[in-house]
């Protein structure tokens, strides 16, 4: 994605290669971006705010320790994150306190999902579902890391995840419906 | 591949490849992320552990040596003082000696007349001399009518009379003066007195202006006295030797008790100086103070399952902090302080984590006839599957505040210089920041890369109103140095939490090292 070159001169604050950097990376960023933030000006607020954070901290990144590309997604994520905080939009993240039917991802078909797909029900899925969806299925991060940067309990997160599983479930299933009937 | 592998696929295979909207272009964004930059810069990185240490080691060590260099200033300076405030005419003339000479030239004169005068001119005044006096005596021939009506008054026309006449400056400030004047009936002699200070006897060389006298007319020499002056009566003429002698017998005896008068009043001056000199000087109401040291606190939720899941994994570690206050004293036991506050508290929550993680493993696979055991085809291939690791993820939370307390205290004396204050009060907090960052190890204690390193809270912090406590223990070093050790402790009095889950009310204890000063 970017060579190393050019982030040691990013190390150095180089704002060439600044530049270069954000070009690279910044097809990257906004994909992710996309994923956890449904407005287009607070997407370029979270845009703005990952690159800033990036350069400002590049010279923590460690290469034998890790890939660029994973280190700017955690940069990135955690930035959607805090934006999604600050605009108050993980308020559904309470806990419930009723009693639920934990749905398995393995509920979840997927087969003739595709990238658009999956990309235009992600928007439609409300932002808690949606934050704890990708943290967990597509990020990979446990219920315990997702109760720590959220702020809930490792059980909220299973609730929630469970709900997005059943929620994306009813939409693929009607979208399908959809289709298969006119 | 397993469906989590699939989505990821989805999302973020070619995500390279994606177009950006136009304004989002470097050139479109490129002043907002570097002033974002910028200010990022400005509000640093966090201090860690071993930094944070020789910082606040590297304080305590100026405080230690400040209190040092402050105590060694006071002790000298004070001696200085002491020394400076006895009138050096007194310390000068206490070596004087009298020495008298029956040759006519020279003859000498004794100035402790003139010390006893300028002692008693200084001491009415209660000054504190602290120029040293030049003493000059002059003899001056004078030919005016006043000087020659007293010089009526002597046995001889050619008598001359020496009028020494101490006269001290009553500014204390201007030398000393003594002025001798040599009354003749004729132009005799023009003399002068090197009254240096530091020779232990004044000589008095009377120079001849006329050639024509010669040391016989030195033969007699007469002395008036009163209690103002001492008066020389030099006869020219004949005049036995014995004479002579007995009178400057009696001159020196009645020297050496003006001297012996003069040592106890310089004696009664010098305690009178010291009684008012070596008084301390007040204590304005005002004093200062400077503390570093070490925090804990105790991460207190409450509100139900979560706050007491938080409550069990969450433990307060050691961390810093310092302050800086300014007292008012009210009287010796009452005392109101504010001033700024520093205190960073920090956090640890431990828990283990399961990360998938795929495997490639080669399987073989052989397909037999049950029945009769024969192997019908054997194939191998490599398959992926989903392997979990458990990892022990640790994360520490930081949280920083400066404010402002304000603490009303009682002093109790103990021991000699050593008290016990104690205070109690509120404090508000104008600025708080947090922090943390995650630190994750798989089980053989391999560290793994750095997970997160927030630049921003876990928790969402409103500012803090806290009911304040404070114990101080110190010893007054000097008159204005004090040092001493305390413990403070806080409870916030409302909720810092914003997340409605839970209510947040931590406690919070600082130990901290104090150098006080008073003005």
């Amino acid at each position: 994605m970017v060579n190393t070159l050019i982030i040691q001169a990013c190390k150095r604050k180089e704002h060439n290669a600044f530049k270069q950097c954000y070009e690279a990376c910044a097809p990257y960023v906004y994909t992710i971006i996309r994923n956890y933030i449904n407005n287009e000006d607070d997407r370029k607020d979270a845009m703005q705010e990952a690159f800033a954070h990036i350069f400002n901290s590049i010279h923590r990144f460690d290469e034998k320790k890790g890939k660029f590309k994973s280190w700017i997604s955690q940069i990135t994520i955690n930035q959607c994150i805090n934006l999604l905080k600050q605009k108050n939009k993980l308020a559904l993240l309470v806990p419930l306190e009723e009693k639920h039917n934990p749905a398995a991802l393995d509920e979840l078909e997927i087969e003739g999902l595709n990238k658009a797909l999956l990309e235009k029900l992600l928007a439609k899925m409300p932002t808690g579902y949606r934050t704890i969806f990708l943290l967990n299925l597509v990020e990979g991060y446990s219920h315990n890391e997702i109760a720590e940067i959220l702020q809930i309990t490792p059980e909220t997160s299973r609730s929630q995840l469970s709900r997005a599983i059943k929620w994306m479930r009813k939409h693929y299933t009607a979208h399908l419906k959809s289709i298969t009937y006119g | 591949m397993d469906k989590k592998s699939t989505l990821h696929t989805l999302l973020r295979n070619e995500a390279n490849q994606q177009p950006i909207p136009q304004g989002m272009q470097w050139e479109n964004m490129q002043e907002g992320v570097l002033s974002k930059v910028k200010e990022l810069d400005k509000i640093g990185t966090p201090v860690t552990g071993i930094s944070t240490i020789t910082t606040v080691c590297l304080f305590v060590v100026g405080l230690l040596v400040a209190g040092v260099a402050l105590y060694l200033k006071e002790d000298s300076t004070s001696g200085e003082v002491a020394r400076k405030d006895v009138p050096s005419h007194l310390v000068q003339y206490n070596d004087h000696q009298i020495e008298f000479n029956t040759h006519t030239n020279p003859v000498e004169i004794d100035n402790d007349r003139i010390s006893k005068e300028s002692f008693l001119a200084n001491s009415a005044n209660q000054s504190k001399t602290t120029t040293k006096a030049d003493k000059t005596s002059t003899i001056v021939s004078n030919q005016s009518s006043n000087v020659l009506e007293k010089a009526s008054n002597t046995e001889n026309n050619k008598e001359a009379l020496i009028h020494q006449q101490g006269k001290a400056n009553s500014n204390n400030v201007e030398p000393v003066e003594l002025e001798t004047q040599v009354l003749v009936s004729k132009p005799l002699a023009s003399a002068k007195v090197n009254a240096s200070p530091s020779t232990k006897a004044t000589k008095l060389e009377v120079v001849p202006a006329n050639k024509t006298i010669t040391a016989a007319n030195t033969e007699r020499v007469s002395i008036e006295k009163n209690a103002e002056n001492i008066a020389f009566k030099t006869q020219f003429g004949r005049s036995s030797n014995t004479q002579i002698m007995d009178e400057m017998m009696a001159l020196n005896h009645h020297i050496q008790s003006i001297k012996n008068e003069r040592e106890a009043l310089t004696f009664s001056f010098e305690a009178k100086e010291s009684s008012y000199d070596v008084k301390p000087k007040a204590i304005s109401n005002w004093s200062i103070g400077l503390a570093a040291g070490a925090t804990n606190w105790s991460p207190n939720f409450k509100g139900g399952e979560l706050a007491d899941e938080k409550n069990r994994s969450e433990v307060g570690i050691i961390s810093y902090g310092s302050d800086f206050s300014i007292n008012y004293h009210f009287n010796d036991r009452w005392s109101l302080s504010s001033g700024l506050q520093y205190l960073s508290r920090e956090s640890r929550f431990d828990h283990y984590s399961e990360r998938d993680s795929i495997v490639q493993l080669e399987v073989t696979e052989l397909e037999v006839n049950l029945i009769s055991g024969e192997l019908f085809r054997q194939r191998t291939k490599v398959e992926d599957f989903t392997a979990v690791n458990w990892t022990q993820v640790i994360h520490f939370n930081e949280y920083r505040t400066l404010s402002i307390p304000l603490m009303l205290s009682r002093k109790f004396g103990l021991i000699g210089d050593v008290y016990l204050e104690i205070g109690a009060g509120v404090k508000y907090s104008i600025w708080s920041f947090s922090t943390g960052r995650t630190v994750e190890h798989d089980l053989d204690g391999e560290m793994i890369p750095v997970v997160q390193d927030f630049d921003d809270s876990l928790y969402t912090f409103s500012h803090q109103f806290a009911a304040l406590g404070n114990m101080h223990l110190a010893y007054q070093a000097t008159k204005r140095v004090s040092l001493g050790l305390g413990i403070q402790a806080d409870y916030s009095l409302n909720n810092l939490s914003l997340n409605a889950d839970y209510t947040f009310k931590p406690s919070t204890f600082y130990g901290y090292f104090k150098t006080g000063y008073s003005f």
